[in-house]
């Protein structure tokens, strides 16, 4: 009596293969395991022999993936099947009409006649036919409307009942369950390939970035090497009497000693790590920052594209490290330079603004470039898109994003063809220290955040002779200060003026360059320009002088008297 | 150049910036040695007993931070300014580590290094 192949057991036989399915799916999402596991499921439960044949889109051709026997002294019809349906390409009636019609092709005997319905050519029908089919099942593989391949199930042995056209119903639950399986391990097959190719990316990138850095690093350390007898010679120099000649060529030397000097302080801030923790350091207001960078990042734009800057003089600091914000910016305006090197006009332009209802500021870099398409502006952070015009020294896009949402901070890209394109990232702004410890009455401490390098010094020197510690730190409210001394005027934010003096009782700021602040306080003093040793141990005594209520009681007090 | 004169150890193997620091200072009236790498800034700092050491700090085989670590290990604890072609944020905090008071980058101006001897305490 023949063994039925589906039909007592047939919906059985599917539950219980679809039980299986689970830990067939969990188990293993690699394709070659995948299959070797269909295989031991088909085979031979379902049939003599089978194969799978996968559909490759791009060269429209059945891949044989799996060759499942149930008899191994068939071994060697293996290897004939693999060369036989090598580069069978998707054409002939029968996969034509699978492809078509989605549906199951049932094969009831062995005959010539059917073989040749089923594979129009000679060689094939001869091979089947040596193999000893006797029937046969051809099913279109698929999911969500969309063709993986195929099954083809034979039954070869006497003792197994021919397929029918019963078998049907539930040869199609197991063609859907064996594509299931097919697509996820594709699509595993698929993602690892893709974090391979990212963590390759990555690598390079990397390696693209410490290389630059490297260079960054020696040519900032030569370059300064060079200008420090420069610096004291033109500074000595300019002290003494000398020709107008001289003075003017002196001038003009200065002038690329200070030139260079920027570029240095550039290429240092690009050397930087631009993963690493944010500093103390890091916490300068923007147009320092700027002041630093904005050499470098003309230099990093082709010949005849130009650079445009709008940051306004009193931002505060962000909350991302100078040399993160450095590869940000620069890998930006480099990129805009070149995507708009060759265009009349070539404009880059670079600007900063604060957001108003935030504490972060929002910055821009733009050129009227070509543009880029709706594709390249959706992959553009892609580590897998390749840019023609990406610099191989640059961070790349995707680390730029990576750079700027480590920050806490989201960046976007607006672009129109022939018009240019926009990148905007947004950067929150340096936390402050809210509760500090209170100051000991004891400490003397000072603050100082004044950008003019030589009106710093003068405050410093004055007020060491004064007795106190100075802690240059550019922070803001770090650290424990009695006195601020700050050019960081912020008019649209008083709050942190107060918030510093309210924290202790006996705490002065004094704002340099500021002709008023918008919320008056005993204890934030206002000076025009920096003040001279004279003036600031004036109001320094001032202040002392009644630490607990400000120089402004203190005064009172001394004309009530 | 600072008012009073000190005695001032100038390491720095890039022999221009050393040779002219050396001689603003000496012209403003300090006592000034140079040592061209850290063995001999050490041992001439034995010797020379200075007051403040303007330290390079990518010096030849024993690097300034190295330098630092052992004029801070001797008795006479001179004042050590590092004077440096690198400025990270990991050079900085290893120099306050290894006791360097002042850190800049090069190029510094004149009238940095004048403001900062002015305001140098006398001897530790």
């Amino acid at each position: 009596v023949a063994s039925p192949a589906f039909q007592p057991l047939r919906s059985q036989q599917v539950d219980l293969l679809l039980d299986r399915a689970g830990s067939l799916l969990t188990h293993s999402l690699d394709l070659p395991e995948a299959l070797d596991r269909l295989a031991d499921l088909l085979v031979p439960q379902f049939a003599d022999w089978c194969n799978i044949f996968l559909l490759d889109e791009q060269e429209d051709e059945w891949r044989l993936v799996l060759t499942g026997l149930a008899d191994p002294a068939m071994e060697s019809s293996r290897e004939q099947a693999r060369t036989l349906f090598s580069g069978w390409k998707n054409s002939g009636s029968l996969t034509q009409r699978l492809l078509s019609a989605g549906e199951p092709f049932l094969l009831s005997d062995g005959t010539d006649r059917s073989l040749r319905e089923l594979f129009p050519d000679r060689h094939r029908v001869e091979f089947f036919r040596s193999l000893g089919t006797r029937s046969a099942l051809y099913l279109p593989l698929e999911l969500d409307g969309k063709t993986l391949g195929s099954l083809l199930l034979l039954v070869l042995d006497r003792d197994r009942a021919r397929y029918q056209r019963e078998d049907l119903h539930a040869a199609r639950r197991l063609a859907t369950f064996v594509a299931a399986v097919l697509r996820n391990a594709k699509l595993w097959a698929a993602l690892q390939s893709e974090l391979g190719e990212r963590k390759r990316i990555e690598r390079s990138l990397r390696a693209n970035t410490a290389a630059m850095r490297t260079l960054a690093a020696g040519l900032g350390h030569d370059i300064g090497n060079l200008l420090q007898p420069l610096r004291l010679r033109l500074d000595s120099l300019s002290t003494m009497e000398l020709p107008r000649m001289a003075v003017a060529d002196l001038k003009a030397i200065g002038g690329v000693v200070g030139y260079l000097q920027r570029l240095t302080s550039g290429l240092r801030l690009l050397a930087g790590d631009p993963g690493g923790e944010i500093s103390d350091q890091d916490l300068m207001p923007l147009a320092t920052w700027w002041r630093d960078v904005e050499t470098l990042m003309k230099d990093a734009l082709p010949p005849g594209v130009s650079l445009q800057a709008d940051v306004p003089p009193r931002l505060p600091p962000v909350r991302m490290p100078a040399s993160a914000l450095t590869h940000v910016v620069f890998n930006l305006v480099q990129s805009a330079g070149l995507g708009t090197q060759g265009r009349s006009h070539a404009n880059v332009r670079f600007w900063v603004e604060r957001l108003p209802r935030r504490r972060a500021v929002r910055i821009g870099v733009e050129d009227n470039g070509p543009g880029m398409d709706e594709e390249a502006v959706l992959h553009c952070f892609d580590p897998l898109y390749a840019s023609p015009k990406r610099s191989a020294a640059s961070v790349g896009l995707p680390m730029v994003r990576a750079l700027v949402r480590r920050a806490g901070g989201e960046i976007s890209v607006t672009s129109r063809l022939g018009e240019g394109t926009s990148f905007v990232f947004t950067v929150p702004l340096a936390e402050r220290r809210l509760r500090p410890r209170r100051t000991s009455s004891l400490a003397r401490v000072a603050r100082v955040t004044v950008d003019d390098a030589p009106s710093r010094s003068a405050i410093i020197a004055s007020l060491q002779s004064s007795g106190f510690y100075v802690d240059e730190t550019e922070g803001l409210l770090h650290g424990e200060p009695q006195v601020w001394i700050t050019d960081l005027l912020l008019p649209d934010n008083p709050d942190e003026f107060l918030e510093f003096v309210m924290q202790a009782a006996n705490r002065l700021v004094v704002v340099v360059g500021g002709t008023s602040v918008p919320t008056p306080h005993p204890r934030i003093h206002v000076v025009a320009g920096p003040p001279n040793d004279t003036q600031l141990q004036k109001i320094l005594m001032t202040f002392e002088e009644s630490p607990r209520r400000g120089p402004r009681a203190a005064r009172a007090r001394s004309r009530s008297r | 150049m600072g008012g009073i004169g000190r005695r001032i150890l100038v390491v720095d193997d890039h022999m221009d910036a050393s040779e002219t620091l050396a001689i603003l200072l000496r012209a403003a009236g300090h006592d000034v040695m140079v040592a061209r790498d850290g063995v001999s800034a050490l041992q001439n700092a034995g010797t020379f007993d200075p007051d403040v050491v303007f330290l390079d700090i990518g010096l030849p085989g024993m690097n300034g931070f190295e330098v630092a670590r052992r004029l801070r290990e001797k008795d006479q604890k001179p004042i050590v300014v590092a004077i440096s072609g690198y400025g990270s944020h990991l050079d900085r905090k290893q120099a306050q580590d290894v006791g360097i008071e002042h850190y800049f980058i090069k190029p510094v101006g004149l009238d940095t290094l004048r403001e900062l001897l002015a305001t140098l305490p006398l001897r530790r």
